[in-house]
């Protein structure tokens, strides 16, 4: 292996460094008192597509999102697998031919998390770094 | 509409816009739209009198409130108004409105005015934002016919069945009736039609012009998201049937069935790459004074989208297919009646750009070239003279919060 290949590949290593990085501080977050603490991906993503509606003992689920920002882009591409205008799409779709209701919508971490504090059936997504014990993060199996 | 009161309507709904969509209440929900479109075409004109200098008669202005009356049920309505030439003029009316109960995930029911669930886009034809490019496939969403497609009113069932690794199933099934407004321009193409067979024949009389009477209109939708990342696929059906009858004259002349109008889908996403194919067929019975003025045909179309997404830009290109009969690809019914054979058909190539200002605002630009005189094109063309290959630009602004 030649000095210029491994250099390449260190290279390479360097820029994907920064997507393991957001990999590790994204949280799936819930209410403190909802039971549901561990989900596969699937489901996940079927949540924030609107197709799941309720907790599995029939309380509804109120969906969270960020406006914009990296994390909301690294969270749509990583879970839903599609780009953001993709997703915005989709709600909008929904929206103007009123077929259901989009979810709330915040600014940052910190209006993500005091929402889903204060309502029981919610669930969103925040950086790790802004988690705190006002809420519970959720596993993604 | 003219220029005129868009830019009027424009200064009145600017403030709205700081509303940004969101919730009034926690349980009420503001939302709406606006665009302003001009098309020019060359050689023939297209959907109204489009050659001479082009227009700005292509608008749409909506506004919609929905309520969460419980977490399973919710009403909601949409007023839109809308102008295409001669076609709407931006008359007031309800785009949508109905209960919606949500039993389950995989079942819900929706009384009310809803929009047809057909093909993959037809719910948005009237949103200028959730279509990448100005129009959709004619050879699909023909705005000509869009009274038959736009929306129901009556009673519909929908739900996602999950299969677990094999992705999930989304349906629709309905059944209702559809308001067909008497200035749709193929219940002109059908009055034309029926003129140049009185003046052909020389039995009958010719007629000012017809209205529906739809009896029924049923359907379904299924779409497969598969477990394939991006790809989904669907099928849709529609069957309706409608009496005929003549305006400044006599009720039930005849009847205009659909018996069995379908669309095949396929759409394919992976990473700012999406891209759609999508086949129809509709075999359409039109008899008036119990002659057959259009039986044992049917239509067929295709088309191939692609659109590419680069930050607040979305490239499209599109290759749109139409044949009148799809046992007849030549045209032969128009040459035995010594009309140019490419009325039997329609190609359209068309590629387009958007480009979305912010959150609210987009702008789109598009240029398509056309091989054919199918979709309607006669109503406003002299049928001796119309070219056969023509071409048109496309442009237009939308606001929506």
């Amino acid at each position: 292996m030649t000095a210029r290949t491994i250099i390449i590949i260190i290279a390479i290593g360097l820029l994907l460094v920064p997507l393991f990085a957001q990999d590790l501080t994204l949280r799936i977050v819930v209410h403190k008192d909802n039971p549901n603490l561990s989900m596969n991906r699937s489901t996940l993503k079927n949540i924030f597509m609107g197709k799941r509606s309720s907790w599995p003992d029939g309380s509804p689920i109120t969906v969270v999102i960020q406006k914009q920002g990296p994390l909301h882009e690294h969270f749509i591409g990583v879970i839903n697998a599609i780009s953001t205008q993709q997703f915005a799409s989709y709600w909008e779709k929904i929206v103007y031919t009123g077929t259901g209701n989009p979810p709330k919508a915040f600014n940052s971490d910190a209006e993500v998390r005091k929402f889903v504090s204060e309502n029981a059936g919610a669930i969103g997504y925040i950086s790790d770094q802004n988690l705190d014990d006002s809420v519970q993060k959720m596993t993604i199996k | 509409m003219n220029r005129c009161k868009c830019v009027c309507l424009l200064y009145l709904f600017l403030p709205i816009l700081t509303l940004s969509g969101e919730n009034l209440t926690p349980t009420i929900r503001l939302n709406g739209f606006m665009s302003q479109g001009f098309i020019k075409s060359w050689d023939n004109n297209f959907l109204t009198n489009t050659e001479a200098s082009g227009t700005f008669d292509f608008n749409e202005l909506g506004f919609s409130l929905a309520i969460n009356l419980s977490p399973k049920l919710r009403l909601g309505f949409q007023l839109l108004s809308r102008d295409f030439g001669d076609v709407g003029n931006n008359r007031i009316n309800l785009d949508w409105g109905f209960f919606d109960y949500r039993l389950h995930d995989s079942l819900g029911l929706r009384v009310g005015k809803v929009k047809i669930p057909f093909g993959l886009y037809n719910e948005g034809r009237d949103t200028d934002s959730l279509r990448s490019m100005v129009l959709l496939p004619q050879g699909m969403y023909d705005e000509h016919k869009r009274d038959n497609l736009v929306a129901y009113s009556g009673l519909g069932a929908y739900g996602t069945l999950f299969l677990n690794q094999m992705g999930d199933l989304e349906y629709d099934i309905y059944a209702g009736s559809i308001n067909q407004q008497s200035d749709a321009v193929y219940l002109r193409f059908f009055t034309n039609l029926w003129n140049m067979t009185v003046m052909a024949t020389k039995t009958g009389s010719p007629l000012m012009g017809i209205n529906l009477d739809t009896k029924i209109i049923y359907g379904s939708r299924l779409i497969w998201n598969t477990p394939l990342v991006g790809l989904r696929l669907g099928g849709s059906l529609i069957m309706h049937q409608s009496t005929v009858n003549a305006l400044y004259g006599s009720n039930g002349i005849g009847t205009i069935e659909n018996m069995g109008w379908f669309i095949l889908s396929a759409e394919y996403s992976i990473g700012p790459l999406q891209t759609t194919f999508e086949y129809s067929e509709n075999p359409v019975d039109v008899i008036i004074n119990n002659v057959n003025l259009w039986t044992d045909r049917s239509t067929q179309s295709w088309y191939v989208m692609a659109s590419y997404q680069l930050g607040s830009v979305n490239l499209s290109a599109l290759y749109d297919v139409y044949y009148t009969d799809k046992e007849d690809k030549e045209g032969r019914y128009y040459t035995v009646r010594r009309m140019p054979d490419y009325l039997g058909w329609r190609k359209d190539f068309g590629i387009g750009l958007r480009f979305d200002f912010s959150t609210n605002i987009l702008a789109k630009l598009e240029w398509h070239s056309v091989d054919g005189g199918a979709l309607f094109l006669s109503t406003y063309n002299n049928i001796p003279t119309m070219p056969r290959k023509w071409s048109y630009v496309a442009s237009k602004i939308s606001l929506r919060f």
